[in-house]
C-alpha cells in the first residue's frame, strides 16, 4: 500500500510516540485495559519497522 | 532464576542487535526493533514486568528520545543550511591547502575539533558536525563516521560541560577530589593512543608512522590540559573543554610543521572560506556565551522539560525508585545551541548571496526526509533500554558479569561501564545505571573505589561513540543511512582496543594502590 519509506518510517514513528505518550496518563489513571491496548499499538508500530527494508 | 540464566536472558537483546547490525548487516532501525521486542518479551515473561512498570518506562523512553532527537535533527539542519549556501564545498576545497595530509585532515577535524565540539556541547554533536565535513573533503563516508568516533571518546566523560562526571558523582555521593584524578589520568591516556588510531582509521599504518609524533604530542597537550584543568584546578566542568581548545591552538601550527608554506597561488580566498565556516564560527560563539556565562545559562536555562515518575517494581521484586528525567532545558540544549546556529548561519549566507529561490523550503524538507528512519531507531533502542533498566535486566547483566569474575573484577568493571554505555548511547546514564554497583562491589572486594569508578566512566565514555544510536546520527548526517552496520563493525575494533587499555590500567591501578 504505501510505497514510500519515508510515509511508513513516519507512520511507525508517529504510532509508536503517541502510544508512548499517551501510556504515562494511563499508568497514572490505574488503567490498566487501556495501558494493554496502548502497548499493542507500540508494538504494531515496531512490527511496522521490521517488515521496512 | 538462577543468576547465569538471568544474565544470559537479559544479554539476549543486545545480542540480537550485535548480530543483527554486525552478522547479518541489517539498519538500525530493524535491528533496534527485533532488539526492542525481545526485551519486551523477555522482561514480561522472566522479569516480572507488569503493565505500569511498561507504561512508565515507555514514557520515560519518549522523553530520553526526545532529549537525543532534538540535538540530531538540529544538527542535520545545521549541516543543509551550510550545504545547501555550497560552505562544505568550500570548506572540503580550502582545508587541503592547510594541509594536503589526509591523516593531518583527520586530525585536525576528526579528532581535535570533534573533541572540542565534545568539551563544548556532546550529546552526538561531534559526530553530526565533522561527518559532513570529513565526505566533503574525500574521505569515504564510513570513515567520514569512524574517525570522529573514534577521536571524540576521551573527551566524553568530562564533556558536555562535566554531564556524565557529574552523574558519576550523584549516583555515589562521592566528590570530585576524589572521582576526578583516576577518570582524568586513564581518559588522558587513551587520548594520548586516540591520535594514532585516527590517523590509521583515515590513512592505514604508513599514516600512523609518518603522523605518530604529532599526534602523540596533540594528545598530550589535550590529555595533559583536561587533567590539569578537572583535577588540578577543580573546574571538571570545563575539563574536555579547555583540553580541546588546546588541542586546536596546537594543532594549526603542528598541521603545517615540516611541510613547506602554500604558496601564494595555493592559498585560498581567504573571504570565502570565513563565510563558508561563519555556521561553526557561530556554533562555537554560541555555545561558548549560552552554556559558560551563568547569567544567559541560568536564565534561559529556566524553561524546562521535567516529569516525574513514580516507584515501579517487578513481580520479582526489583523496585526502580521514583525520580525525574533529567530536565531537558528546552533553551539551553544543545540542540537549541544548534538551532540558534542554524538561524543565523541562514541569514550570513543568505545575505552573502550563496542561497538560490526556495533555498529554505529545500533545506528543510530534506532535514525531515533525511531524519525520520534515524528517529525512528534511536526510538526503539532507548525504549529497549529503558524497559531493560526497569525490569531488572540491565542489573542482572552487571551482577552476572561481577560475580562470575571475583578477583578479576577490576579488568571487568571498564566493560560493565562499556555494556550500559553501549545500550543507552550514553556515558551519563551508563554511570548512573552502574557505579553505585560497582562501587558496592570494590568495597566487598576491598579494591580501591576511585579506582573502579575510574574505570567505570572510562569504559562508559570509549564506548558510548561505538552505541548504535549514537552510530545512527553519525551515519546519518554522513549518508550511511540503511548501512550502520558496516560502521559498528569497523568502529568496534578500535573500541575494543581502547577498552582492554581501561582494563589493563585498572588492573595495574589496582595492583599498585590496593
Amino acid at each position: 500500500m504505501f510505497k514510500n519509506k519515508f510515509a511508513l518510517y513516519t507512520i511507525a514513528f508517529l504510532t509508536i510516540s503517541t502510544a508512548s505518550a499517551l501510556l504515562y496518563p494511563a499508568a497514572q489513571s490505574g488503567l490498566t485495559s487501556i495501558i494493554w491496548v496502548l502497548m499493542g499499538l507500540v508494538v504494531a508500530g515496531t512490527i511496522l519497522t521490521l517488515t521496512i527494508k | 532464576m538462577p543468576d547465569l540464566t538471568s544474565m544470559l536472558l537479559a544479554s539476549l537483546p543486545i545480542l540480537v542487535i550485535l548480530v543483527l547490525m554486525v552478522g547479518l548487516r541489517w539498519g538500525a532501525a530493524r535491528a533496534g526493533a527485533a532488539g526492542y521486542l525481545t526485551a519486551l518479551a523477555i522482561a514480561i515473561a522472566f522479569f516480572g514486568a507488569g503493565a505500569n512498570l511498561l507504561a512508565f518506562a515507555h514514557a520515560k523512553a519518549l522523553v530520553l528520545t526526545f532529549d537525543v532527537l532534538y540535538i540530531i535533527w538540529a544538527a542535520f539542519l545545521l549541516y543543509r543550511v551550510a550545504d545547501e549556501a555550497g560552505a562544505i564545498k568550500t570548506i572540503g576545497e580550502a582545508l587541503p591547502s592547510l594541509t594536503r595530509d589526509k591523516g593531518m585532515q583527520a586530525i585536525l577535524i576528526g579528532w581535535v575539533f570533534a573533541s572540542f565540539l565534545q568539551g563544548a556541547g556532546g550529546f552526538g554533536v561531534p559526530v553530526a558536525v565533522t561527518s559532513p565535513l570529513l565526505v566533503g573533503l574525500g574521505f569515504s563516508p564510513l570513515a567520514a563516521v569512524v574517525i570522529p568516533s573514534v577521536g571524540h571518546g576521551w573527551a566524553v566523560t568530562f564533556g558536555s560541560l562535566g554531564s556524565s562526571f557529574n552523574a558519576l558523582m550523584s549516583a555515589t555521593g562521592l566528590d570530585s577530589a576524589t572521582l576526578a584524578p583516576g577518570a582524568a589520568l586513564f581518559l588522558g591516556i587513551a587520548a594520548l593512543v586516540t591520535g594514532p588510531m585516527v590517523v590509521h582509521a583515515a590513512d592505514g599504518w604508513g599514516g600512523v608512522r609518518r603522523l605518530f609524533v604529532k599526534a602523540i604530542l596533540i594528545g598530550l597537550v589535550m590529555g595533559s590540559v583536561q587533567y590539569l584543568v578537572a583535577v588540578v584546578a577543580g573546574l571538571w566542568n570545563i575539563g574536555a573543554f579547555m583540553g580541546g581548545l588546546a588541542g586546536l591552538i596546537v594543532s594549526v601550527p603542528l598541521a603545517q610543521w615540516g611541510h613547506p608554506k602554500p604558496t601564494t597561488e595555493e592559498r585560498p580566498a581567504l573571504k570565502p572560506l570565513l563565510t563558508a565556516l561563519s555556521a561553526y564560527f557561530v556554533l562555537v560563539i554560541l555555545t561558548v556565551v549560552i552554556l559558560l556565562i551563568p547569567f544567559i545559562k541560568d536564565t534561559l536555562g529556566q524553561i524546562m522539560i521535567k516529569i516525574s515518575f513514580p516507584e515501579t517494581s517487578t513481580s520479582l521484586g526489583y523496585i526502580t525508585p521514583a525520580g525525574t528525567n533529567r530536565p531537558i532545558r528546552l533553551l539551553t540544549h544543545a540542540g537549541a545551541i544548534l538551532l540558534y546556529a542554524s538561524g543565523i548561519a541562514f541569514l550570513i549566507y543568505k545575505r552573502a548571496g550563496l542561497y538560490a529561490n526556495g533555498a529554505g523550503k529545500r533545506i528543510l524538507s530534506s532535514t525531515v526526509q533525511k531524519v525520520m528512519s534515524s528517529s525512528l531507531s534511536i526510538l526503539e533502542m532507548v525504549a529497549m533500554a529503558v524497559v531493560m533498566e526497569q525490569s531488572g535486566m540491565t542489573e542482572a547483566i552487571a551482577q552476572g558479569l561481577a560475580n562470575a569474575v571475583g578477583g578479576a573484577f577490576p579488568a571487568i568493571a571498564p566493560w560493565i561501564g562499556a555494556i550500559g554505555a553501549f545500550m543507552t548511547g550514553s556515558n551519563t546514564n551508563s554511570n548512573v545505571v552502574f557505579a553505585a554497583l560497582q562501587m558496592r562491589t570494590a568495597q566487598l572486594l576491598a579494591l580501591s573505589v576511585p579506582i573502579i569508578l575510574a574505570a567505570q566512566t572510562a569504559g562508559a565514555a570509549l564506548a558510548s561513540v561505538a552505541a548504535p544510536t549514537k552510530i545512527v546520527v553519525g551515519a546519518s548526517t554522513a549518508g550511511m543511512a540503511g548501512k550502520e552496520g558496516d560502521v559498528l563493525r569497523a568502529l568496534i575494533r578500535y573500541t575494543i582496543i581502547l577498552i582492554l587499555l581501561i582494563s589493563l590500567l585498572t588492573t595495574l591501578a589496582i595492583l599498585v594502590w590496593k
